[in-house]
């Protein structure tokens, strides 16, 4: 049975901006990654699922309840992070959890400690004197210290440092081991890979793709920078049968997608100076999967 | 009402509250301190420092009656203690919805188990609660400035009916700014609309105060329905502080309404 409900859900902001007809269901346990470049209606389908707006048509519900009119009681076992997250500046970050702890009717939250322990956060501190890294951090915090069963997470990682983002993959990994469903944008593609079983690619408002990570894994492009001391080596190099993606002044970018061995072979039949593998954006990273006619 | 929301507001608000009630505790302190039982004719006294006459009365300043009460109702109730709190409602009404959701703020306050007319209505109570508070404050202290400094000069009957009616016109102040509050998700927006009204229906006011050839002008103006020099004449005045009570009520009805129905940028 899933959780998550989202039926013909339609927000028009103008013509490509919003969601159009967007249907989704996320069964109970999975961990779901909504992938999308920016302005593609990631946060409108998130603020929908909060109770935030108001759809031109269709309905979302969670656990059976619909999002916009039953969210009070919807909340209660739901955790949410904003992808611009906002507090009370002038409270200190212990305060602010309090603060919501008592929102939720709730003395003290079970989680918390163990939380502020997983990122290293002291919440003793002023929040507007908070790094941008501290604020997520609380937010992550405000997030999973309810223990709910249900998590929504506008791109959970932006702002943490690599170790944070690491101790993060780790808590949803620890999460979704116990059960909980969660529902997490982001456009780090690395991201989604650790944590996730299935995708939805949202693009200009629809839903493109829905993968299984695992396919999508298989079937990924991937970019290496190949670099060499001469040019006669890179000119050698060139005449391999591969897919070149960009030729620069002695550096091949070389476009692999699926098995590693053609190109691994290439490698070793020349004098390499060095490899790198490139930082893709990631219509870059479905072009693979899209059979090179992501647009 | 949420009670966590509330304590927050008045641990972020409490101070603003005690300005605007140091403000007006020193004015009540001088202004009643310049009464003079024996010289009434306080206009020609300030017409000597060069004030025109036409510029006192937008200030509401004209004794009409020579007592201690209607001279209060004049120089305090025409137009410090209209215009002042004013000033609080205004500020307090954008703080308390159209601020958090500009801000984002709200998203952290709706994520929780709370419906959003419950969100609404307690920040509907808190400002018309704060408001009651001051009001009453100035009530208790224009009552005890009085009997310490010209005991048994003042009507008090008429001087509560003064101040019921201030707190009926405040209401229906603060529900202008915090429908728009309500309503707007931008503070410029919220504070364009939610100050703009109450200041220009106040220069309305003073403009017909000083005026009173331009009639017309009463019917464009909610000061109208409010007069502490009528009320201290023994005027007619519930049906006015009824309207304006109407006026309040409707006014922030409509705000947990809208509040509740639109879309929020969160």
């Amino acid at each position: 049975m899933s959780v998550i409900d989202i039926r013909g859900l339609t927000k028009s902001y103008g013509p490509g901006k919003g969601i159009f007809d967007l249907t989704l269901q996320i069964p109970r346990g999975e961990v779901f990654g909504y992938l999308g470049p920016n302005g593609s209606g990631k946060t409108t389908t998130i603020r929908h699922l909060l109770g935030f707006l108001n759809a031109d048509s269709g309905s979302c519900s969670i656990g059976g309840l619909d999002c916009r009119t039953q969210a009070a009681q919807l909340h209660h076992s739901l955790g949410y992070l904003p992808g611009e997250i906002a507090f009370f500046d002038e409270m200190r970050g212990s305060e602010y959890l309090r603060f919501l702890a008592h929102m939720r009717g709730l003395r003290t939250c079970p989680r918390e400690r163990e939380l502020l322990d997983r990122f290293q956060l002291d919440p003793s501190g002023r929040i507007r004197r908070m790094s941008k890294g501290m604020k997520q951090k609380l937010g992550l915090v405000a997030a999973f210290m309810h223990d709910p069963e249900i998590l929504v997470l506008d791109e959970p990682t932006s702002g943490l440092d690599p170790l944070m983002q690491q101790a993060f993959v780790e808590l949803i990994l620890a999460e979704k081991a116990r059960g909980k469903t969660i529902l997490m944008s982001s456009h780090s593609f690395e991201e989604i890979e650790k944590t996730c079983s299935r995708v939805g690619i949202l693009h200009a408002g629809h839903l493109s793709a829905l993968v299984d990570v695992a396919d999508l894994q298989a079937s990924r492009r991937r970019v290496y920078a190949v670099s060499f001391d001469r040019e006669e080596d890179k000119q050698a190099f060139l005449a391999e049968e591969l897919d070149i993606a960009g030729d620069y002044s002695l550096r091949v970018d070389v476009a692999v997608t699926g098995s590693l061995q053609a190109f691994t072979r290439a490698l070793s039949r020349h004098p390499i100076a060095g490899l790198d593998v490139v930082n893709q954006r990631l219509e870059d990273i479905f072009i693979g999967y899209y059979g090179g006619h992501a647009s | 009402m949420s009670k966590t929301l509330f304590n927050k507001n008045w641990k972020s608000g409490w101070k603003l509250l005690m300005a605007f009630a140091a403000i007006l505790t020193m004015y009540i302190a001088i202004i009643i301190g310049m009464f003079d039982p024996a010289d009434a004719e306080m206009m020609s006294r300030l017409a000597g420092l060069k004030f025109s006459k036409n510029l006192l009365a937008a200030f509401g300043f004209e004794t009409i009656d020579p007592s201690l009460t209607g001279f209060i109702a004049s120089y305090l109730y025409g137009f410090l203690m209209p215009g002042l709190p004013m000033v609080y409602t205004v500020i307090m009404g954008n703080k308390l919805v159209s601020s958090l959701v500009d801000r984002g703020v709200m998203a952290g306050i709706l994520m929780g188990p709370v419906t959003r007319r419950r969100v609404a209505l307690t920040q509907a109570v808190y400002l018309v609660v704060t408001l009651a508070v001051l009001i009453l404050y100035v009530t208790v202290l224009g009552l005890l400035i009085s009997a310490q400094r010209f005991p048994g000069l003042l009507n008090v009957p008429a001087f509560l009916r003064m101040n019921v009616g201030l707190l009926a016109l405040h209401l229906a102040l603060a529900g202008i700014s915090f429908f728009f509050s309500c309503l707007f998700n931008q503070t410029g927006a919220s504070l364009a609309l939610g100050a703009g009204i109450p200041t220009v229906f106040l220069l309305l006011r003073m403009l017909l105060n000083s005026s009173p050839r331009l009639k017309l002008l009463r019917y464009g103006t909610i000061f109208s329905l409010y007069s502490a020099a009528d009320i201290a004449l023994g005027k007619p005045w519930l049906l006015p502080t009824a309207a304006l009570c109407a006026i309040a009520l409707v006014l922030f009805a409509g705000g947990v309404v809208v509040f509740d129905k639109k879309d929020l940028p969160l």
